[in-house]
C-alpha cells in the first residue's frame, strides 16, 4: 500500500514546515505589504482624481456662469450704446434740421427785408421823380417859380391824398 | 513503471539526511513540495518586484489572486480576520501550488499524502483553537452547547458537537488528500486503459491490437477531459480548504 506510508513522517513535517514558513515569511514581509500598498495608493489616487474632477467641474460651471453673466452684461451694454448712439444721432439730426430751418428762416427774412428795402427805395425814387415832375408841371402851370421846398410839401400832401 | 494506479503515490527517498537526531531524508515528496513552493515564491516576487500604479500582467495576476483571497477572508471571517490574511493567502497558495504541480507528468502530488494534508489540517486546528481561546476565553467552548437545545438533549448534543469539532483537522486533511488521490488514480486508470486497448504494455512491449486500437480514442478523450477537470479540482480544493479555514476562524473570532 503506497498511501498512508508514515516512514518519512519526520522528514515530511520538517520540510513542509520549512517550505510553508519560507512562503509565509515572503508573503508576510514582502508580497502582502507591497500589494496592499499599491492597492491603497491606487484607491487614494482614484479618490483624489475623482475629487479633482469634481472640483474642475464645479470650477468650469462657475466659469461658464461668469461668462454667461458677462455676455448678458455685454449685450445689455451694447444695446445701451446702440440706443444712446441712436438718440444722439437723432438729436444731432434734429439740431441740424433746426439749424438749417433757422438759417432758411433767417435767409428768408433777409430776402424779405432786402425786397422791402428795394421797394421802399423804388417808391422813394418814384416819389422824388413824381415830385420833380409835379414841380415842373406846377411851374409850367403857374408859370411862376415856386420854392422847391414848398413844392415838395405840396406834392407830399397831394400824394397823401391821392395815394391813400 | 507499472499499471498499478497507486504506484504514483509512493514516497521514495532521494537523499538521506540527518539533522541532530531528526531524520530529514529528502524524498520525492520533499522535492516537489520545494518545487511547488519555489514556483509560488517566484511568481509572487516577480509580480511584486516593480509595483506600478498601472499594473503589468504579472502584477495584475498577483493582485487578482490577492483580492480574491482578501474578499473571501473579509466576507467569510470578517474584517478582524484580516490580521490573519498573510497566513490565509499562504495556505491557499501553498495548497494550490502543491495540487497544480502534481498535474505535471512524472511529478509528485504532495497533497495526495495524508502527511502533508494532515499537517495543514492540524495547523489550521491549532490556529482556530488558539484564536478562539484568545478572543473569547473559555466562552469559546460554549459552541459545544448549541443555542435552543432542550436540556434533555444536551447529553447527546454536546458529545456530537465535540466530536464534530475535533474531526475538523481530519476532515480537512482527508477531503484534500482523497480528492487528489482519486483524481490522479482516475487519470492513471484511463491512461492505462488507452495503452491496454492498443494491445501494448507500459514498457513498450506487446504488439498493436488492430481490432481494438481505434477504440482507445474514447478513453483518450475522457483522459483529456479529466485532466482539465483535475486542474479545476486542484484549484477548487485549495479554495475549499481556505474557505473552511475562514469559516472556522470566523467562529473563533466572533463566536456564534
Amino acid at each position: 500500500m503506497e498511501l498512508f506510508v508514515l516512514d518519512y513522517l519526520h522528514s515530511q513535517y520538517f520540510w513542509t514546515t520549512v517550505a510553508f514558513v519560507i512562503l509565509l515569511g515572503i508573503m508576510w514581509r514582502f508580497v502582502v505589504p507591497s500589494v496592499l500598498g499599491v492597492l491603497d495608493a491606487r484607491a487614494a489616487q482614484i479618490a483624489s482624481d475623482l475629487d479633482t474632477a469634481e472640483r474642475s467641474r464645479v470650477q468650469a460651471e462657475g466659469t461658464l456662469a461668469e461668462y454667461a453673466a458677462q455676455l448678458a452684461q455685454a449685450k445689455k451694454e451694447a444695446g445701451e450704446i446702440v440706443s444712446k448712439a441712436r438718440a444722439e444721432s437723432e438729436a444731432l439730426a434734429n439740431e441740424r434740421i433746426r439749424q438749417v430751418e433757422a438759417e432758411l428762416a433767417r435767409k428768408a427774412e433777409d430776402a424779405r427785408k432786402s425786397i422791402e428795402a428795394a421797394r421802399d427805395e423804388a417808391l422813394r425814387s418814384v416819389q422824388k421823380d413824381v415830385a420833380e415832375i409835379a414841380v415842373l408841371v406846377a411851374e409850367k402851370l403857374l408859370e411862376a417859380s415856386v420854392d422847391g421846398k414848398v413844392a415838395a410839401t405840396l406834392t407830399d400832401k397831394a400824394l397823401a391824398k391821392g395815394l391813400n | 513503471m507499472s499499471l498499478n494506479p497507486l504506484h504514483q503515490f509512493e514516497v521514495t527517498p532521494l537523499h538521506p539526511l540527518m539533522l541532530g537526531g531528526l531524520d530529514i531524508t529528502i524524498t520525492n515528496q520533499t522535492l516537489w513540495t520545494g518545487i511547488g513552493t519555489a514556483a509560488v515564491v517566484l511568481i509572487m516576487l516577480l509580480g511584486t518586484m516593480r509595483m506600478a500604479m498601472v499594473p503589468g500582467r504579472w502584477q495584475a495576476f498577483v493582485e487578482i489572486t490577492f483580492e480574491f483571497i482578501q474578499k473571501l477572508t473579509e466576507k467569510t471571517a470578517g474584517r478582524e480576520a484580516m490580521a490573519f490574511f498573510p497566513l490565509i493567502i499562504t495556505t491557499f497558495l501553498f495548497i494550490a501550488a502543491l495540487n497544480l504541480i502534481g498535474m505535471i507528468p512524472h511529478s509528485f502530488t504532495a497533497t495526495s499524502q495524508i502527511t502533508t494534508t494532515a499537517y495543514m489540517g492540524i495547523m489550521v486546528f491549532i490556529l482556530i483553537v488558539t484564536v478562539g481561546v484568545y478572543k473569547q476565553g473559555l466562552h469559546f467552548f460554549a459552541m459545544f452547547v448549541p443555542h435552543g437545545t432542550p436540556w434533555w438533549l444536551l447529553p447527546l448534543m454536546v458529545p456530537l458537537e465535540i466530536i464534530s469539532f475535533l474531526v475538523r483537522p481530519a476532515t480537512l486533511a482527508v477531503r484534500l488528500a482523497a480528492n487528489m488521490v482519486a483524481g490522479h488514480v482516475l487519470l492513471k486508470v484511463f491512461a492505462a486503459f488507452c495503452i491496454m486497448l492498443l494491445g501494448l504494455t507500459l514498457d513498450g512491449g506487446g504488439s498493436l491490437n488492430y481490432a481494438l486500437a481505434p477504440t482507445s480514442v474514447i478513453p483518450l478523450m475522457v483522459l483529456v477531459a479529466i485532466t482539465a477537470l483535475e486542474v479545476f479540482v486542484a484549484l477548487l480544493q485549495a479554495y475549499i480548504f481556505t474557505v473552511l479555514t475562514c469559516v472556522y476562524l470566523n467562529q473563533s473570532i466572533h463566536g456564534h
